[in-house]
């Protein structure tokens, strides 16, 4: 073949291939057309079922049968539903939808399917605690399964009372990223709740990878858990910055007195981001001591840490109200005009153009 | 004409030939890889289409959001615009709206319908801008902040938005955009999945002509009625569901549309800001981003969401399109001119290579290949130089390639988002795509080669965005970049 012949070829190729292309996809379109319409169909069938069941009308339940081969769409509506409902009406539905044996249908719905039916099939199944709902959902953790699922497979644990392993969520933790996020942090705040000893004995194991352990920091401190303290202490002198910053962060959810000397030290940490975490923990635990810590943070070079220092002051009641005063008036401009702002802010003085900057 | 000489321009003719199809050769094979990864990055992660669904998964984790509106001139849309922003769904956020100097009663219009007081605020000053004059709260709506400033152009008025705001991430906008009532949800994903690495997220913009839209929402979807618009929609589903998509799963995508992009404040205010006295400061933005990054040497991600979508209105009028077209190449090639050392240092690694690669072949010495291609290779025909069944045959490779381009991008839409309902929409956009190869694209090359003068003269001018309004008669304002 010639390299003539071959371009017009190739241009007949290509065009060929695009038009067919396009055909196939608007071909399918059509398909789709009359599917989507007959599911909007059935979901507006299976709303009005939902609504009559939800006012209390026994017989409405049968009429959900047609649709119990429908795992996506069941689970759909129910959980549209269930987050609109509460009580009777909720209980009522959820023992309607049982009653026709979805909750085995969607445990069947895990693993086959779609990947959008598999997903709402694990939160749904969060209605239906039972060991075969545990057993289904545990068996998705291990292993190299979607992270959106297994999230979800998590979640739905939590919710059921028969959360993970915190040894199997720290695992997963790095691995799928999913559960690396604030998606993992909320997980391991429930769980952590349930568990406090094996979490503060994962936190404190150095063997732990720094990730799980920052994030363990969070989880435990927003428990309220006085016995963190001293791990958390510990954890803030950490060369880690993520652990570092979780546990002063920490620190101050739990606001005890026994974490004022390690956050007033991390008051002149290196990181910027330490050092702002440290006066909102100090601002929080509304100790005295640290007052003249947090005022010398008045002139530090990164405003956020500035804004923070004055905020803290504020909550530090009439003493760091009085510092901020004092720095209102102070010589250094950058000085008074966090605190001049911080008290304007709270209408306690009223400070002519502050509002204007550069 | 000597034979020494007529053999020396039969040479030359050979040379500019061979250029000219190997560069757009080189050019479509870059499309078609394009094609292939964004493909995969919609399989890999496809959209979740119910919005209840995003908010179970994501609002417990999701992180608070600044959204930052510069106005300049938008009295007849502001306050439809805001109160659309204000019920958008999403659990912690804010909306900073910045009235750039405006001439008209757009501040007064704003102080009227929410009810402003002047207020006081602890704010940074990280980043410079023309002085803020008057900072507003308002009464009865607690996520609402309103920024008074000096008029200094749309990049000015975000850095006042950015040191005003106090959320880890903001959200850039253009105040007579619209959103999707969940956007903010879909496109924080990337933050929430991945906190530590992600600095931004651009999301899709998409083309608002023809949708039909009521109290700030587009509650139909439609293919555009004129033509302009409709040519438009496929290159801006090309742009978004191929390009960007594509080059973000390399890690090396270059421009978030200053039209909605959610990045991290602090990084942001690391690299200074919104640079100042470009048009192009968006795609400058996101390339100092990678820049700090690849200078400190920690792992980032600059992540694009197919998902969230912003809805904008196109130029209808070849004159206005003309002057938006010739000001992004401007911005492109500003861009290129500052960072082009990165093509050349190692560390900068995939960013030099692949995303200033592009921007080298495509926006630097693409519409001048093209336009090279198009006036020499004729003239060169016209002089015996050049065979006339090649030439049509590479004419028609060229067109092909072009069209199947286009084509896959649609088909991206099709398979994955799915946006517009009617089958009849699809149909058309189809033939679009194919027409515009004949046409729209060289009509292009035109604008991107006066973009390319502007650029050369050191023109500032951003020119006259003319916009007809989603509900209202003609705001004039500065337009959206693709």
């Amino acid at each position: 073949m010639t390299l003539l012949a071959l371009l017009w070829w190739t241009s007949l190729s290509l065009i060929t291939l695009a038009l067919l292309w396009m055909g196939a996809l608007i071909a399918a379109r059509l398909r789709r057309e009359s599917r989507t319409r007959r599911r909007l169909r059935d979901r507006d069938r299976l709303r009005r079922i939902c609504l009559a069941i939800v006012g209390g009308d026994g017989e409405a339940m049968a009429g959900l049968r047609p649709f119990r081969l429908r795992a996506r769409l069941m689970a759909e509506t129910l959980l549209g539903f269930e987050a609109l409902v509460r009580g009777t009406e909720r209980d009522r539905l959820i023992r309607a939808f049982d009653a026709v044996g979805m909750d085995a249908r969607f445990r069947t719905r895990l693993g086959r399917g779609s990947r959008a039916g598999r997903l709402v099939a694990a939160e749904a199944l969060a209605l239906y605690p039972s060991d075969a709902t545990a057993g289904a959902l545990q068996r998705l953790l291990p292993g190299r399964a979607d992270p959106a699922l297994k999230a979800a497979a998590v979640r739905s644990l939590i919710e059921i009372g028969r959360p993970p392993a915190l040894a199997l969520l720290l695992d997963g933790l790095g691995r799928d990223r999913t559960l690396d996020g604030g998606t993992g942090l909320a997980a391991l705040r429930r769980v952590t709740g349930l568990d406090p000893k094996a979490a503060l004995a994962a936190l404190a194991d150095p063997t732990t990878p720094p990730r799980a352990r920052a994030l363990l920091a969070e989880a435990i401190a927003a428990n309220g858990d006085y016995q963190a303290v001293d791990v958390l202490c510990r954890a803030a002198l950490s060369e880690g910055l993520d652990l570092r910053l979780a546990a002063i962060r920490g620190l101050g959810l739990l606001a005890h007195p026994a974490g004022v000397p390690t956050l007033v030290a991390a008051v002149d940490d290196a990181e910027w981001t330490v050092r702002a975490a440290a006066c909102e923990s100090l601002g929080r635990t509304g100790a005295a001591p640290a007052l003249d810590a947090v005022v010398a943070r008045l002139r530090d070079p990164v405003w956020w840490v500035r804004f923070q220092a004055a905020e803290a002051l504020a909550r530090l009641g009439p003493a760091g109200l009085s510092a901020l005063r004092t720095a209102s008036e102070a010589v250094d401009d950058t000085v008074r005009r966090v605190a001049s702002l911080a008290l304007a802010e709270r209408g306690l003085v009223v400070q002519a153009g502050t509002g204007a900057s550069r | 004409m000597s034979w020494d000489s007529w053999a020396l321009l039969e040479d030359a003719a050979v040379v500019i030939a061979l250029f000219v199809i190997a560069t757009g050769l080189l050019q479509n094979l870059i499309y078609i890889a394009q094609l292939g990864l964004a493909g995969a990055a919609l399989i890999e992660r496809p959209p979740v289409a119910e919005p209840g669904a995003m908010w179970r998964r994501l609002s417990e984790a999701a992180p608070p959001i600044a959204l930052l509106a510069p106005a300049y001139n938008e009295a007849l849309t502001i306050a439809q615009s805001v109160r659309s922003l204000l019920s958008l769904q999403y659990p912690n956020f804010e909306v900073i709206v910045i009235n750039d100097g405006s001439s008209d009663d757009t501040l007064q219009v704003l102080i009227d319908t929410f009810d402003l007081a002047p207020v006081q605020r602890n704010h940074d000053t990280a980043v410079d801008h023309q002085p803020i004059r008057t900072l507003y709260g308002a009464a009865h709506q607690p996520r609402l902040i309103v920024i008074d400033k000096v008029n200094g152009g749309k990049a000015d008025a975000l850095n006042a938005g950015i040191n005003v705001s106090r959320a880890p991430i903001f959200c850039s906008m253009d105040a007579d955009s619209l959103l999707e009532p969940d956007a903010l949800l879909r496109a924080v994903r990337p933050f929430v999945d991945d906190p530590e690495r992600t600095v931004a997220v651009g999301g899709t913009v998409r083309v608002a002509n023809g949708c039909v839209i009521a109290d700030g929402r587009v509650i139909a979807v439609r293919a555009a009625r004129h033509p302009l618009a409709l040519l438009q929609t496929v290159e801006y589903l090309r742009a978004f569901l191929m390009a960007r998509l594509a080059w973000s799963r390399l890690n090396t995508l270059t421009i978030i549309s200053g039209a909605f992009g959610l990045f991290r404040r602090a990084r942001v205010i690391a690299v200074g800001g919104y640079s100042r006295g470009t048009v192009g400061e968006d795609m400058e933005l996101v390339v100092k981003l990678h820049r700090l990054m690849r200078d400190l040497g920690e792992p980032y991600r600059i992540a694009f969401v197919p998902e969230p979508v912003c809805w904008t209105e196109v130029p209808e009028s070849l004159r206005v399109l003309g002057r938006q077209r010739a000001r992004w190449h401007r911005g492109a090639l500003e861009t290129f001119e500052r960072h082009w050392p990165v093509m050349v240092q190692p560390r900068y690694g995939r960013l030099g290579a692949i995303g200033f690669g592009y921007i080298l072949l495509v926006d630097v010495l693409g519409p001048i290949v093209e336009i090279l291609g198009y006036l020499l290779v004729p003239l060169f025909w016209a002089a015996g130089l050049l065979s006339l069944d090649y030439l049509l045959a590479f004419l028609a490779v060229s067109f092909t390639f072009g069209v199947v381009v286009s084509v896959g991008a649609l088909a991206l839409e099709e398979s994955e988002l799915r946006r517009f309902p009617r089958a009849r929409d699809l149909v058309l956009l189809t033939v679009v795509a194919v027409l515009e190869n004949f046409g729209y694209r060289q009509l292009n090359t035109v604008w991107r080669l006066r973009g390319l003068w502007q650029y050369l003269r050191r023109s500032q001018s951003w020119g006259t965005m003319t916009r007809k309004g989603f509900t209202s008669p003609p705001p004039v304002g500065t337009g959206p970049r693709m």
